[in-house]
């Protein structure tokens, strides 16, 4: 019998099964052709694997999940009990119009506000998104403003989104400062990853003063979802 | 007590997801050739992930799942950035500056520049069977494609990248000999000098 091509790729990648499995290994036996196909795509597999094997990410970072286990265990004990965290921590605020401004009430009737902690992300240039987060962020801070425990809320950009915290690159500069002015309990963050991109097209990123240079903003996403954060992506 | 099972699921998928970085990177890196680039697509990858990890209902399926939105994600890059071309021709590097074969010293140089010269849709292909051993059918889910197209793509790209490998590796013997040659010259010269 010959075999095809597909057929020889199929065996050395372990998707031959039954019968047909077994009919190539006779085959295998006697077909010195057969061998040196097979032979070379093992060799080939084999390269690739070892040209790719000790590939590192550019930067090294430290795990948050392992600093902040403990916090996250008894983040989990705290939802558990509530009842909450389970379905309504992750929120998409969507782009219409109608769901503007909706996110505070979502939380307002969710378990998951138990914590009253929520973590915004942005991560593009989009003067609509840039307005809707501050949005959603001051109608969380005066709707929460009284209740206990008290609320916290960290905004964070990557990315083109970057530029919402960036001096006289969006029209909302002077209003993230107020924001932060009023508001103490609000932490707007950038991205560390984005910053240094930037640096490198040698652009200065020129941050508002108050706004603070974090990790990566997945770092601080998994940390605070680790801590049982709600994750608010806009 | 489902409630508790359910929050430690959630936890775990979260850790799950954080832990996934570096093979995605290498993924990533694979298909991309750019480490700035690569490193982007991840986290991008990873953001979304953490966002849909609620529509995740089989953790068997996690690899997939995950595999798909770095591809959506590098699909995504592509229309972007290259909006005129077919993506699944997309090559994404050009090894004939004189710098690149000179990087070439090593037989890993060799393997990732027949990789990178190597069209889109056979390279994710490719990489995915190869790199992370992959079955047939969690690719084709993955890329969205028919099993006979996803073994049709990975056999136009072993030969590819066999004779792409031959040929750069005598590539590299010619240059390193002519290296040598040279360096043995310029001996030569500062002792007759």
């Amino acid at each position: 019998m010959k075999f095809s091509e597909d057929m020889v790729n199929a065996y050395a990648d372990g998707e031959l099964q039954g019968s047909e499995k077994t009919e190539f290994e006779a085959a295998l036996l006697n077909d010195s052709e057969l061998q040196h196909m097979l032979d070379e795509v093992l060799q080939l597999k084999s390269v690739l694997c070892n040209a790719y094997k000790d590939i590192e990410e550019p930067v090294q970072r430290q795990s948050p999940v392992v600093n902040y286990r403990v916090a996250s265990y008894i983040g989990l004990f705290l939802l558990a009990f509530s009842g909450g965290w389970l379905s309504d921590s992750f929120v998409n605020s969507t782009n219409t119009a109608s769901t503007q401004l909706n996110i505070a009430t979502q939380m307002a009737s969710s378990d998951s506000a138990a914590l009253n902690k929520y973590i915004l992300h942005i991560g593009t240039h989009d003067n609509e998104k840039f307005k809707r987060a501050l949005d959603e962020a001051e109608a969380l801070l005066v709707k929460y403003q009284n209740t206990k425990p008290v609320i916290e809320l960290e905004v964070i950009a990557n990315a083109g989104g970057l530029d919402l915290f960036r001096e006289n690159a969006t029209q909302y500069s002077e209003r993230v400062k107020r924001i932060s002015q009023v508001y103490p309990n609000i932490r707007f963050i950038a991205c560390s990853n984005a910053i240094e991109r930037l640096r490198e097209k040698g652009i200065e990123p020129n941050l508002i003063n108050t706004v603070h240079q974090g990790p990566t903003a997945l770092d601080q996403v998994v940390m605070r979802m680790n801590e049982g954060w709600s994750y608010i992506k806009i | 007590m489902n409630v508790f099972k359910l929050a430690c699921r959630k936890v775990a998928l979260v850790k799950r997801i954080e832990q996934s970085r570096s093979k995605l990177y290498r993924m990533a890196l694979a298909w991309c050739h750019d480490p700035m680039l690569a490193d982007d697509l991840v986290q991008e990858a990873l953001m979304l992930a953490l966002q849909k990890i609620h529509q995740l209902n089989n953790d068997a399926a996690f690899n997939g799942w995950i595999y798909t939105i770095l591809n959506n994600v590098w699909l995504g890059y592509l229309r972007k950035s290259r909006p005129t071309e077919d993506i699944d021709n997309i090559v994404v590097a050009d090894s004939a500056s004189p710098e690149h074969e000179m990087l070439m010293v090593q037989i890993d140089f060799v393997v990732r520049s027949a990789m990178a010269g190597l069209p889109n849709a056979q390279r994710q292909v490719v990489s995915l069977v190869d790199l992370d051993g992959l079955s047939y059918s969690e690719v084709a889910d993955i890329l969205q494609l028919p099993i006979g197209t996803v073994m049709s793509r990975l056999n136009r790209a072993r030969k590819a990248l066999s004779s792409s490998i031959i040929k750069n590796r005598a590539l590299y013997q010619n240059l390193s000999s002519s290296t040598d040659k040279n360096n043995f010259d310029q001996k030569k010269l500062r002792v007759v000098k």
